[in-house]
């Protein structure tokens, strides 16, 4: 049975306007459930402990990145299948598990293919995150924070992204001290690093950490054009590891893209797994 | 759609230590690893090794290949070949089956070839012993 959660204020309320042909299309396909909503901050982890207890196979989250960040959060086990129906302003999480549009989630629910998936863990100052994809820290993050949401107007979407341009420029590159696997030590000094969840490919390795050193006029102009955040980052560096550690104080933090704080931070592969329910090309 | 960085799309598995990077440790991998930044450690890669031009590197490297452009100090013990190009400084010794030094190159240390060592000559009592066993064909 599954079980819906809802957040009504997710992309500027387009819930509101999709929700009735959502449920006839959940229906349709023979997987409606129970359908609640989040009325305020801190109601998506009760309501998600509520479908747990309830003992629902499947939790599905419908709203954006944060929504099925909170949704992810608190999911305790691989028993109970998640879901998402992105209606959000920034659908990245499910973009990345093959999931392009509502409709489309509609049908990849019915088919209901999971992985089950290790998860990331990353502990700040402001307490521990799970993610799914990766964790950014430097000027993505920093964007995150300062530009959370994308317009959908082509005009303010322009403007947006030549803002985000603007944060770039007024970025001053930082100076990271890390530490990978307790065993290597090392010093950068750049713009980005990200730390990708890698732990379900061939990889000895859970960690694929990808250094920067600054962006590239060519990647800059793609980005205006497009507003696809990975044309500013041209990594110069990768390294691969299970444990990694970053010593530097104050530098911005976002999992799966959301800004979530600022280092120090430690990254490890959290002691649970979650079952995913994933596209088809995934 | 799902972009360029999606995490199912995993590159090559390369280890690259780019020109801002410092590190001290030991970096162990399967695949290539680049070093265009600094590294004091052992590198041990069941691929190839790439000291790129201006690295700064103080290590002992295993590899099947090892190119040098940049600077090593510490011992090559390459399967196949080492290569130290124009701007390439090795202070240290090669172990390698091949080994090929570009004019310009600096290589200070000791060279031994793998798998090129000539059987040891007999001496003239086994080749006397050897003679003594043959029997002859007709009795």
């Amino acid at each position: 049975m599954y079980y819906y959660i809802i957040n009504p204020s997710a992309g500027n309320g387009k819930i509101n306007k999709i929700q009735e042909k959502l449920k006839g299309i959940l229906s349709n396909l023979g997987i409606a459930g129970e359908f609640v909503k989040s009325t305020g901050p801190g109601d998506i982890p009760k309501l998600t402990e509520i479908g747990i207890k309830k003992g629902y196979s499947t939790i599905v989250a419908i709203g954006g990145d944060s929504t099925a960040n909170e949704v992810l959060n608190y999911m305790p086990n691989d028993k109970t299948a998640f879901g998402i129906i992105p209606v959000g302003k920034t659908n990245t999480l499910a973009s990345s598990l093959g999931i392009p549009d509502w409709m489309e989630a509609c049908q990849i629910l019915a088919a209901r293919k999971t992985r089950r998936l290790n998860i990331g863990e990353v502990v700040t100052a402001s307490g521990n995150r799970y993610f799914i994809n990766k964790i950014a820290i430097g000027l993505e993050a920093d964007i995150r924070k300062n530009f959370p949401s994308t317009p959908k107007q082509i005009v303010s979407k322009v403007k947006h992204n030549l803002g985000i341009l603007k944060n770039s420029k007024s970025f001053n590159p930082f100076t990271m001290r890390f530490e990978i696997d307790k065993s290597i030590k090392g010093d950068f000094k750049g713009i980005n690093i990200h730390i990708t969840n890698v732990s379900f490919q061939k990889s000895d390795k859970a960690f694929m950490i990808s250094l920067q050193e600054n962006v590239p006029k060519t990647e800059k102009i793609k980005f205006i054009k497009t507003g696809d955040l990975s044309y500013l980052a041209n990594h110069n560096s990768t390294l691969y590891g299970n444990h990694i550690y970053l010593k530097s104080n104050n530098i911005s933090v976002a999992a799966d893209d959301q800004y979530i704080g600022a280092t120090p931070a430690e990254i490890s592969i959290a002691n649970k797994k979650i079952r995913i329910i994933v596209g088809s090309i995934f | 759609m799902a972009k360029k960085d999606d995490f199912f799309k995993m590159g090559s598995q390369e280890t690259v230590i780019g020109h801002t990077v410092k590190l001290k440790g030991n970096l162990k991998s399967q695949h290539d690893i680049v070093i265009d930044g600094e590294l004091t450690g052992d590198i041990d890669s069941e691929s190839t090794v790439t000291i790129g031009h201006g690295a700064i590197v103080s290590a002992g490297i295993k590899a099947k290949n090892v190119v040098i452009s940049g600077n090593l100090e510490g011992d090559i013990d390459a399967e196949i070949s080492v290569e130290i190009t124009q701007t390439g400084k090795v202070l240290g010794n090669i172990k390698s089956a091949s080994l090929s030094i570009d004019a310009g190159a600096f290589f200070e240390g000791q060279s031994s070839m793998k798998g090129t060592k000539e059987p040891p000559l007999k001496t003239a009592a086994e080749v006397q012993n050897k003679d003594n066993d043959i029997k002859p064909f007709f009795e």
